[in-house]
């Protein structure tokens, strides 16, 4: 699904991937670890087509890629429902469909009773599970997790673990995980990747 | 009640205006000089009662209109334009740069060389306003958010798609500042024109006309009619860019918007 092939980028002078190698098959969940600043979301980013390899070949075969930012990035114009619905197809056909997927995954990550609020009206922890529940209504082969649970409490950290291991085992998901925290590492991910700090 | 109150402190406040006017008036004691109030009202009167002064104010507002709306249309297509082509953008920079700085009157006089007389207000309410609309723009595409536009692209968000959620929802307030602010601008520019310029039957033919002929009552009731005429606009633009923030959905909530910051 993903192989990176002695990959390296820098942002101007600053060396940050240096000869990165590695490899994720179809449904592996792998957690990206390492110090601050090591590049952990640059290999996101370049993943996702944010960024380029300045040497070395990236191969990334998923057709639909979901993004959990590390800050919500949620339109602040627009309400938690209009912001998951905003990643979803404008289809006339899929309205209804649209409409259940986003009840589902607002149901999933808590937030129902604030489908009609905007951002400014959530606290941290409610607009990092609303950008959880635009990925999960946006769905796809590949999910690109930066700390998704940076902003939450052990008890919703707890939960919305055990709901996306649940989701991602369903359907067959590769992720790619960022995270600190060892423990989400080990409910979440099936293996590790530690990237050295250049 | 709060609309009252409103009016009440207007009132006042013009009130106490007119009467630093009156008082001056009356302590030059030179009509000529500087005309009353009183005396201002019942020009402005006299002029109401000619046809000629709706078509002459009707022919002045063309000429001002149109030419904040090419400046609009065209402001906004530069900055489109030099947003993606970074070198139009330094292109372009020191031309706006000279525009801002050069005298109205030189503007007008070469116009007047170049076009005739007709032309010379829109042509010059354009050159002041595009500027401003062109500025406010391209500050504007380059303060939207590039965390939000990566977004978009991650999750392939058609074009259209782009323009209703995040392009115009970030610009709407660039736009509508750049539109009330030069709406004052586009007036003065225009009518000084039209002053220099002399096209027939327009609001500054008819101070200039006052000028040569003395008549500072009326000057002062030409130049309060174009006031009122500024005003008015100024107001309507503010009434419609209320109305549509309030109607759209996609439009930036300003309390919710500084919050989140």
């Amino acid at each position: 699904m993903l192989t990176l092939d002695h990959v390296s980028f820098a942002y101007g002078n600053k060396q940050v991937l240096k000869d990165l190698s590695f490899e994720i098959k179809q449904g592996e969940r792998v957690a990206l670890m390492g110090e601050s600043g090591c590049g952990k979301t640059t290999v996101l980013n370049l993943v996702a087509g944010l960024l380029k390899p300045d040497d070395g070949v990236m191969t990334c075969k998923a057709t639909q890629i979901s993004y959990v930012f590390q800050e919500p990035r949620l339109f602040p114009w627009l309400t938690v429902k209009e912001n998951v619905l905003a990643v979803l197809s404008d289809q006339k056909e899929e309205k209804d469909a649209n409409e259940k997927k986003v009840t589902e995954a607002l149901v999933a990550v808590g937030l129902a009773d604030a489908a009609d609020l905007f951002p400014a009206e959530l606290s941290g922890g409610m607009k990092t599970r609303a950008s959880l529940a635009r990925a999960l209504a946006h769905g796809g082969d590949l999910f690109l997790l930066d700390e998704p649970f940076s902003a939450l409490d052990n008890q919703t950290r707890a939960e919305l673990s055990a709901y996306l291991l649940d989701y991602f085992e369903k359907n067959q998901t590769t992720v790619l995980l960022v995270t600190h925290q060892k423990e989400d590492a080990t409910t979440l991910a099936s293996k590790t990747v530690e990237l050295p700090s250049l | 009640m709060k609309f009252l109150k409103k009016a009440l402190r207007i009132g006042l406040v013009l009130g106490f205006w007119i009467a630093v006017w009156a008082i001056a008036s009356w302590i030059v004691a030179k009509p000529l000089l500087l005309p009353s109030p009183y005396r201002v009202l019942l020009a402005l009167l006299e002029e109401l009662k000619t046809p000629q002064f709706y078509s002459t104010t009707l022919l002045s507002l063309w000429n001002v209109m149109l030419g904040i709306l090419i400046a609009v249309l065209g402001g906004t297509l530069l900055a489109c334009m030099t947003s993606y082509v970074r070198i139009l953008r330094e292109l372009l920079l020191p031309v706006m740069s000279v525009i801002k700085a050069t005298p109205v009157a030189s503007f007008i006089v070469l116009a007047l060389i170049w076009i005739g007389s007709s032309y010379v207000p829109t042509l010059i309410t354009v050159l002041i306003v595009l500027p401003v609309v062109w500025t406010n723009l391209d500050v504007g595409f380059q303060r939207i958010d590039r965390g939000l536009s990566e977004l978009a692209r991650v999750y392939r968000m058609p074009l259209g798609k782009r323009l209703r959620l995040l392009i115009f929802p970030s610009l709407s307030p660039y736009f509508s500042s750049a539109v009330r602010t030069s709406t004052g601008l586009a007036w003065k520019a225009g009518i000084a024109a039209e002053i220099i310029a002399m096209p027939r039957g327009t609001i500054g033919t008819m101070i200039g006309e006052a000028k040569q002929y003395i008549e500072t009552p009326k000057m002062f009731a030409w130049t309060l009619t174009v006031i009122l005429l500024s005003i008015l606009i100024e107001c309507l633009f503010s009434f419609v860019f209320n109305r549509l923030s309030r109607q759209s959905k996609y439009t930036v909530k300003e309390e919710s918007a500084h919050a989140d910051a």
